[in-house]
């Protein structure tokens, strides 16, 4: 079923997702996410899924791009450093053993796996405006919510407001003794007034 | 071998990859380019399945993922506009 | 009076409408659940009664944007309503038999939300929704030097919800609720003044303490329904009555779990720490709260839950002891206290002493919860008198009134009405006879003497503890409502004077409902608890025996020869005990230990907050590898 475009396409969006992660320019960085989005979209579009191609095709490849190049833009960026070299253990510790335990995972349902010998996907409209109705919904308002929140993140005057925040004195074993030592004055044996 | 199998297999390996890419990003936007392949991992294992119903969700997912970049980005450049770096190093402010 | 950018004069746009979706989105919901199916009367009223005061919260920020004294009737209203709604359920509630609804909720996992409606649960939220009532009547005067209002009344209305909810539901899962929304309000009121560290600081005391109690709650919970599989109280009732529960130690753990919470929330000793320290509140807040509500929650949450543990033995004896612990040992405590408020609030723990006692004798359910009506009254009245000679003093300043610098400002001549109404609190207090804390009073004492060697000693140990309750009674009657004084104040206005009078009212003639209330309560308890019913005739009869009487007229002499000669038995007793008592019998220093420690032990496990987000993310991964290993193996 899945032909050599198929393993091409795949083979495409894993080398240019390590490209993506590899690469310290910036902007080839961007650029192999884009075609890592373009190959899935390709892959998509060979299993059966045409409308999930053209949305992939279209917002990750294209809209997403594009976002990540005005981030780049706006805020000077071209070159990326490298980790820092103290990190590298810890990062390293567990990045490895997140690999095994998915290479584990992977290899343990090996042969359950085939449940597609044919994928069937269903009416995509009923699909989507019946079974997910809800969801589209979610969706909608989400995207009302990106939109108000992009706009107020990226207004003029979010100037640098970084300074050392109030330090609070809080109030330890000594003072909170002097503070009680002041209240149980009021436990104090009273003098006799009368 | 089965076709699905490798797929599902390269899900995973998208995760991974967007995984440690997000762990090991020194620059704010390396993060998030880590964050959108492990997306693409997700989308990747929804349609390999062949679920029905899958392409709608694999639809909708990929609207919210261009909404979270989106926000992202509000947030990047506010963050930079802030504090003038969008390194991962110095930006560590959720801290004692 | 101090207005800083923590306090708001009045509420904003945006919490204003979300108070409205909420209040809607509450509203909505009771109309959607009781269009589904019909609800009876008494039902209605009771949900009615729950949901009032939470869509009054709601809506308060709302109504504070008109004004404040558009705020302050508003809240008043509300409070009201809720009063009459908690009232209206009385009649059906002590009349007939015990009403049981239920709502399920989340079937599968055996959720339901129930409403049980017998004599106990439906006096205790009509006293949180009467006292509620006058409570916030008497804060529209008390309170207006104060800023930050909104916040005030938001807080006590959700608190009286909280109350009412409590007293009313038969879920395990709804009482962890209101109660956690009583430690919410208790804090959040005790800290009213935000800016005064003191008051801060006892509102975290106050909640810290508690917690040691809400912990005890949930995990006993949690057992109960591990035991069971059900959360409706009256279900376990049933199962326990049957001998159904196992294991044991499941029972025995959760009994002893619920101890614990009831000695948090009532302020028993060893937990008492708090309630002192919680004088910071308004007065109007320790009438409503540290008197007359959320510290009978510990003391109703024992009751209700009386019949499922009784069969474990330990369990009274421990009960008793803890009570009669905590009532000596406050009274004592409360001999020595010089500021008005904080003497009233060790009264308080000793009267709560009483209950808890009372609940551990056999055959002392009724003594004690009739105990817990008169005492919210008369607590409720006390504390409401203090705050107006407060208020008459100059306001929120003076909330630590030293009685010795304040001799005589409230006599007779100067403030007439809350010198009256302030002695009937008291002579409710000691137990004089014609008042109902003699008839609660006696009836525990009675229980205790007719019971086996511990409840007789436990008879004695209260007795002398009558006996100190009446010192220092008349010791706070000396200091602050006769003598000459030597400030010139006036008396409070009729807001203020009306809360008081209906107290009073309230307290010479609560005793007369013992017949629908204790036959109330010998319906909705199974025959083992043994729950004596009396009417009028017989309660005078039971009660006014010579041996009564006798110990009455002893407890009065004593205690007066007491105040009498307070100096010299001051100097013969030895000097270990001063400064015990100004320790605080140590806890308080325990307390304090144990908050440097746990301070001790964050201040090294937040070195892993580094804020670095490549750590972060490989905590992300950490906690995914664990969840994977738990789902695998």
């Amino acid at each position: 079923m899945v032909t050599l475009a198929g393993w091409a396409s795949l083979g495409g969006v894993v080398i240019f997702a390590a490209l993506a992660v590899i690469l310290s320019d910036m902007l080839k960085s961007i650029l192999s996410l884009t075609i890592a989005s373009v190959s899935l979209a390709a892959y998509f579009y060979l299993l059966g899924a045409p409308y999930a191609a053209v949305f992939e095709a279209i917002v990750a490849a294209g809209l997403i791009t594009v976002l990540f190049l005005f981030m780049v833009s706006l805020t000077d960026t071209s070159v990326v450093e490298r980790l820092e070299s103290r990190k590298a253990t810890l990062v390293g510790v567990f990045a490895l053993a997140f690999i095994a335990v998915a290479g584990f995972l992977w290899l343990s349902y090996f042969g359950e796996l085939g449940v597609a010998a044919q994928s069937n996907f269903g009416d995509f409209g009923e699909a989507l405006w019946t079974g997910r109705s809800i969801d589209v919904l979610a969706v909608t308002i989400l995207i009302f919510v990106g939109v108000i929140g992009s706009m107020r993140l990226t207004t003029a005057g979010m100037e640098a407001l970084d300074e050392e925040p109030e330090t609070w004195e809080e109030p330890s074993a000594e003072s909170e003794a002097g503070g009680s030592a002041g209240t149980s004055s009021d436990d104090e044996p009273q003098e006799e007034v009368a | 071998m089965n076709p699905s199998t490798i797929a599902f297999g390269v899900a995973l390996v998208l995760v991974a990859v967007g995984l440690i890419g997000a762990m090991t990003g020194r620059n704010v936007v390396k993060t998030i380019i880590g964050i959108e392949l492990m997306s693409k991992g997700v989308l990747l294992n929804f349609v390999a399945g062949g679920y029905s119903g899958g392409e709608a969700i694999v639809v909708l997912l990929v609207l919210i993922d261009a909404i979270v970049v989106a926000v992202m980005m509000g947030m990047t450049v506010a963050v930079y506009r802030q504090y003038g770096t969008l390194d991962v190093e110095r930006l560590g402010r959720l801290t004692w | 009076m101090v207005t800083s950018e923590l306090t708001t004069e009045r509420q904003s746009m945006p919490a204003a409408i979300l108070g409205a979706v909420v209040a809607v989105a509450i509203i909505g919901g009771m109309a959607f659940q009781l269009s589904n199916g019909g609800a009876e009367t008494t039902e209605l009223y009771a949900l009615l009664a729950i949901a009032t005061p939470f869509v009054g919260v709601a809506l308060l920020p709302v109504v504070a944007m008109g004004g404040d004294a558009m705020r302050k009737w508003f809240a008043v209203g509300i409070g009201a309503l809720t009063g009459l709604l908690t009232l209206a359920i009385l009649p059906e509630a002590l009349t007939g038999e015990p009403l049981h609804y239920t709502y399920d909720w989340a079937e599968p996992v055996g959720v339901t939300f129930g409403l049980y409606l017998d004599g106990l649960g439906a006096v205790l939220a009509a006293i949180a929704g009467v006292v509620g009532a006058l409570a916030l009547l008497f804060s529209t005067r008390f309170m207006e030097r104060e800023s930050g209002l909104t916040r005030y009344y938001a807080l006590t209305l959700l608190f009286v919800g909280g109350m009412v909810g409590f007293g009313l539901t038969d879920s395990l899962i709804a009482v962890y609720v209101f109660w956690e929304v009583l430690g919410l309000c208790s804090f959040g009121l005790i800290a009213f003044w935000m800016t005064d560290p003191r008051s801060f600081r006892g509102g975290m005391k106050a909640f810290i303490v508690t917690r040691f109690g809400d912990i005890g709650l949930l995990a006993g919970i949690g057992l109960l329904y591990a035991a069971t599989g059900t959360f409706s109280i009256q279900s376990i009732v049933e199962q326990a009555g049957a001998g159904l529960i196992e294991p044991q130690w499941m029972l025995t753990w959760a009994g002893a779990l619920f101890i614990l919470a009831a000695m948090g929330k009532s302020a028993q000793f060893p937990l008492q720490v708090w309630l002192p320290d919680a004088m910071e509140a308004p007065t109007t807040i320790t009438a409503l709260i540290h008197a007359a509500a959320m510290v009978n929650a510990g003391i109703y949450l024992i009751a209700r839950t009386l019949p499922i543990f009784n069969s474990m033995g330990w369990w009274l004896d421990a009960i008793l002891v803890i009570g009669t612990a905590s009532a000596f040992l406050a009274a004592l405590m409360a001999t020595y206290a010089t500021d008005l408020k904080r003497a009233l609030a060790y009264c308080t723990i000793s009267q709560l002493g009483y209950m808890m006692a009372g609940l551990g004798i056999v055959g002392g359910l009724l003594p004690a919860t009739f105990h817990l009506l008169s005492h919210s009254l008369f607590k409720a009245l006390l504390f409401l008198g203090a705050g107006s000679v407060i208020y008459a003093l100059g306001g929120t300043v003076h909330k630590h009134v030293d009685m010795r610098e304040n001799a005589g400002v409230a006599n007779f001549d100067q403030m007439p009405i809350t010198n009256l109404t302030f002695l009937i609190g008291l002579l409710g207090l000691i137990g004089f006879p014609g008042f109902n804390g003699f008839w609660s009073k006696e009836l525990i004492l009675g229980a205790g003497r007719a019971g086996d060697a511990l409840e007789q000693v436990a008879f004695v140990v209260l007795a002398i503890t009558a006996v100190l309750t009446v010192v220092y009674s008349i010791r706070i009657y000396h200091f602050v409502f006769r003598g000459e004084p030597e400030k010139e104040v006036e008396e409070s206005p009729l807001a203020m004077k009306l809360p008081l009078v209906v107290l009073a009212a309230l307290t010479a003639t609560s005793w007369l409902a013992v017949d629908q209330f204790s036959h109330a309560l010998e319906r909705s308890y199974p025959a083992a608890l043994d729950v004596h019913a009396y009417d009028l005739g017989g309660l005078v009869e039971h009660v006014a025996t010579i041996e009564t009487i006798a110990l009455t007229v002893g407890i009065l002499a004593f205690g007066y020869a007491g105040f009498r000669y307070r100096k010299s038995i001051y100097d013969a007793a030895p000097a270990a005990i001063p400064r015990i008592l100004e320790q605080r019998y140590g806890i308080n220093g325990l307390y304090l230990r144990f908050v440097d420690l746990y301070r001790d032990v964050c201040g090294v496990v937040r070195r892993s907050q580094t804020g670095d987000l490549n750590y972060n993310t490989v905590g992300v991964v950490l906690a995914f590898l664990i969840g994977i290993a738990v789902l695998l193996v």
